[in-house]
């Protein structure tokens, strides 16, 4: 496992299987967990190297860059690409460099993974165009212009803002105009997506459109005053509401508006790249013109799990197939779109989720401006690493490259095909595929994609010894300063010697990516499967990779015994399959896809807290540690952390609530019950400290009803009709589900099954 | 039976016979109302997270067909309960409560009054819920300590039919009566 972790580190790259099998035929009767990677582009490390100057490619089809795994002979004129092998001469600059005891930084061996600054123009620096709802309760409005006001101070000076806001209609403001406040206003019950050929007309001539005119997108620095006092004075939608009524909200027509604006000036400077956030703040579902979620008539609910399913959710295809469009608009200009939901009920996330996915942008869902989860979130966004810069990338793109015995399946995470149907793409389709290269329109540290492949070498066709199994990972991107930056992963794995037996194969197996795969695969499918069919499929795969790799004799199921690194691989299918991921009931649709939205970003670690949840023990008996995430693990004179990346719970024990309202924590004899009160809090704090987007922070008491977060999540191994000598020991849950132990009982059984 | 059942069952199909309900689930947080509908749609007691934002499930009771609302019961969410309680005509409110709770029982009671006020002409059930605790407190005491002994009609067609059922979710216990009840209270207010 070490080995993974350094690898991780070093490169932001894990596979499932670290040994790969020779063969086509091999990998599909030994590979029941798919060939695939986790790979974090910007995984920060400060040992990356960096070079001031632009990568060699090799001249062949493969396009690779020169890389340590690359054959260099005297007279070190040439290099041979690994994954074409193709000869390649080295550039006259070169000659010199290579000697028998020295290379240049990116033949060294730790330059799997190499940064070089690409000698490109530099871009303007990014455009940040919020998107402001105004049909808010006037409290909720106040606390939204705070936070943006607030924000106006954070973003870089030169980067430039614009403002949109809507209700029952859109206003674009012109922050340029300055004697006065000055907007265009827009009809919002169009029932038309806007072009940008149409905006145009209606704001003027196109070359006044540009960055360089300062019109609708000007820089903070000079415009903070004038924008503060436009903030200040925005209104609540002046559309009476009556009270069977929804307030009606062009949230379709405004997102239409934003992303036109963004193509129009991007058109007006077709030579560079613009980097641009659409930031939009949303308290309620669209109620008019195109896009529209739900009707204003309170008589019509918002639709349901259930009415998707059903296929009598109204309005549901049509905005899903708007708020699409949208998206790739944005994903051609290279736009990115953030989406804060903050609201108690459903806003149509899930018809808008499209937005923020294929542009690999922001998705925060809290309960309202005021809270939290919003505030925390919203800032966090901002804060600058310890150079003082934002670290974010834009209009990235991701090549991947691999060697002739591979195939590339495809992609699962925010990202767009760029449809390169590059000899290296497999027919076989897992998640986003036909193609070797991804956009991504917004990129940050923790933004993690997948990438699925298959062994395309054929049975009896032997592998030279030479050709290690390799896959390169090329990122171009813009960062937070307007440079462009090429980010190149080289990394390489093991073939598995035909003739050795399956334990090679099972020494390179990596459990947690391997659940965080399948998971990634099971939400995928959720797109368009229904989910106890999911369900199934997950059991099917688990019998079948444990009946392969455990170790039992035929219709023994005591005689059954998993190595360590497969061991947990069956608790997390047990806890994934209980998962609001694959559970819709007690879910609304917008939740439902903030989950899976949010497994669909993260690196493997935090996707592994989201599946199985972690729960720490802080006791008067010893330092904190963690315990099973299992109901016997409650105990009353005990305090419990849980995390599960979306809630953090402070869980006080029976005993521990009633010593603290008895008081002890405030008699000065008693300093250690307060250290075991404070010492959950302060970890927690460091939770959420870097958590995005910031969790919910619930504190409570054993028997209360928030300590319902923990009950829902634990393994249910004491139950009430668990026998009454075990209930002493821990707390009861209410209910019918299976625990792990009789899940592992029915998977022993299967998987020896003869 | 079987070829009544199966015509039935053909002709339901079909979309005759069938009514559509709605039932608009309220009352304080950790009352058992997630719970309920769990265990009234799926037949499955399960432990569940607080709810937060509104969600919907649906079962058919007797050839009516029934949309059912889960709203959250926590403080700030009670706003939302107004929306959804005077949306459809054809809805019944049930408001759970948690048996054992004496000390929420005045909470509950003014969220309830406020439910029987603009509920208008709809049916309202309140649920009491968790009777297999021994401590639990009975019907009687639950009417007297909601105090709505004035508004309790039972099944008949008073202005506004008004009545309290108890149950357990873990033990089924008085289950079978309230599915009963819905399906009677939609047939006499509904469709006569």
């Amino acid at each position: 496992m070490d080995a993974i972790y350094q690898s991780e580190d070093v490169d932001g790259v894990r596979f499932s299987w670290n040994v790969w099998p020779t063969s086509r035929v091999e990998a599909t009767r030994k590979l029941l967990v798919p060939l695939g990677a986790m790979y974090t582009p910007m995984k920060q490390n400060q040992n990356t190297l960096q070079v001031p100057y632009p990568p060699l490619h090799c001249k062949g089809l493969c396009t690779a860059v020169l890389n340590p795994f690359c054959t260099v002979a005297p007279p070190y004129r040439t290099w041979v690409c690994p994954f074409c092998l193709q000869h390649n001469q080295f550039p006259p600059h070169y000659n010199g460099c290579i000697t028998d005891t020295s290379r240049p930084s990116e033949l060294l061996p730790n330059a799997s993974t190499i940064e070089y600054l690409l000698p490109t123009k530099e871009s303007a620096p990014p455009i940040y165009l919020y998107i402001v709802d105004t049909c808010l309760p006037d409290d909720e409005l106040q606390k939204l212009i705070d936070s943006l006001t607030m924000s106006l101070s954070l973003i870089p000076e030169n980067s430039y803002v614009g403002l949109i806001t809507f209700g029952s209609m859109v206003q674009v403001y012109e922050l340029g105009f300055t004697a006065c406040p000055k907007s265009y206003v827009f009809r919002g019950n169009s029932q038309t997506a806007f072009k940008a050929a149409t905006l145009l007309d209606k704001l003027g001539a196109p070359e006044t459109l540009n960055l360089a005119s300062k019109r609708f997108l000007v820089p903070v620095g000079e415009c903070d005053d004038s924008l503060t006092t436009i903030l200040e004075e925005i209104q609540k939608d002046p559309c009476r509401v009556p009270s069977d009524r929804r307030p009606q909200r062009a949230t379709g027509i405004a997102f239409s508006i934003a992303s036109s604006l963004l193509q129009a000036v991007a058109e007006q400077a077709p030579h560079t790249k613009l980097a641009a956030r659409v930031m939009a703040f949303i308290g309620g579902p669209a109620t008019v013109g195109v896009g529209m979620v739900v009707s204003d008539d309170l008589k019509e609910p918002i639709r349901s799990h259930h009415d998707i399913v059903k296929n009598k959710a109204k309005h549901t295809t049509k905005a899903y197939a708007h708020y699409k469009s949208v998206a790739e608009q944005a994903v051609a200009a290279g736009h990115v779109i953030d989406i804060f939901s903050c609201s108690l009920d459903q806003v149509g996330l899930y018809e808008m989720r499209e937005m923020v996915k294929l542009t690999g942008g922001f998705m925060v869902l809290a309960d309202g401006f005021f809270h939290p989860m919003f505030q925390q979130s919203f800032q966090k966004i901002f804060s600058r690493d310890p150079d003082h810069q934002l670290n974010v990338g834009y209009n990235a793109d991701i090549q991947v490259t691999t060697n002739r015995y591979l195939k590339i399946c495809g992609a699962i995470g925010h990202v767009s095909s760029l449809n390169v149907a590059s000899p290296n793409v497999s027919e076989n389709e897992i998640g986003i595929g036909g193609t070797s290269s991804w956009k991504v329109c917004g990129l940050d540290q923790n933004s993690t994609f997948a990438f699925y492949f298959e062994i395309a070498n054929q049975h009896n066709n032997a592998i030279p010894v030479d050709q290690p199994g390799l896959i390169q990972f090329t990122t171009t991107y813009q960062n937070g300063q307007g440079k462009r930056i090429m980010r190149v992963t080289t990394v390489r794995r093991e073939w598995a010697d035909p003739s050795a037996t399956i334990s090679t194969l099972a020494n390179g197996f990596d459990q947690e990516t391997s659940a965080v795969l399948m998971a990634r695969l099971a939400v995928f499918k959720a797109e368009t499967e229904e989910l106890p069919d999911i369900t199934r499929w997950l059991d099917k795969m688990l019998i079948r990779l444990v009946s392969k790799y455990a170790d039992f004799r035929k219709d023994d199921p005591r005689s059954f015994n998993l190595a360590p690194n497969f061991a947990i691989y069956p608790h997390f299918m047990f806890h994934l399959r209980r998962s609001n991921f694959l559970q819709a009931f007690n879910n609304s649709p917008d939740e439902s896809s903030f989950y899976r939205f949010m497994l669909n970003r993260e690196n493997v670690s935090n996707s592994l807290i989201m599946i199985q949840p972690t729960l720490e023990q802080y006791s008067f008996n010893g330092p904190p540690a963690p315990v099973v995430l299992s109901a016997t693990s409650i105990s009353a004179n005990t305090i419990l952390l849980l995390d599960t990346f979306f809630h953090v719970l402070i869980f006080h024990g029976e005993m521990v609530a009633k010593w603290r309202k008895e008081g002890y924590d405030k008699d000065p004899q008693h300093q250690t019950f307060r250290d075991l009160l404070a010492a959950p809090k302060e970890d927690a704090k460091n939770i959420l400290k870097d958590r995005f987007p910031y969790p919910r922070y619930i504190d409570c008491d054993q028997h209360s009803g928030e300590a319902r977060f923990l009950l829902a999540t634990i393994d249910p191994n004491l139950t009430h009709v668990s026998n009454p000598q075990e209930q002493g020991n821990g707390e009861v849950v209410f209910t019918d589900d299976v625990n792990l132990h009789v899940f592992l009982e029915h998977l022993k059984k299967f998987a020896v099954q003869s | 039976m079987f070829l009544f059942d199966w015509i039935n069952a053909f002709l339901n199909w079909l979309g005759f016979l069938k009514n559509e309900g709605s039932l608009i689930i309220v009352g304080l947080g950790n009352a058992g109302k997630t719970t309920f509908l769990s265990i009234i749609s799926h037949d499955i007691l399960k432990a569940h997270m607080p709810t937060l934002r509104p969600h919907q499930d649906s079962f058919t009771l007797k050839n009516i067909h029934f949309n059912a609302w889960d709203l959250g019961g926590q403080q700030n969410l009670r706003k939302l309960w107004r929306d959804y309680v005077t949306t459809d005509s054809n809805d019944i409110v049930i408001f759970v409560v948690d048996s054992n709770d004496r000390d929420l029982l005045g909470e509950a009671k003014s969220e309830l009054h406020d439910v029987l006020q603009y509920s208008g002409s709809r049916p309202v059930l309140i649920i009491g819920s968790k009777q297999d605790i021994k401590s639990c407190m009975t019907r009687d005491e639950l009417i007297q300590g909601l105090d709505i002994g004035d508004y309790v009609t039972g099944l008949t067609t008073a202005p506004k039919i008004v009545d309290v059922l108890v149950c357990s979710n873990v033990t089924r216990r008085g289950l079978p009566q309230i599915m009963n009840w819905i399906t009677k209270c939609f047939e006499i207010a509904y469709i006569k």
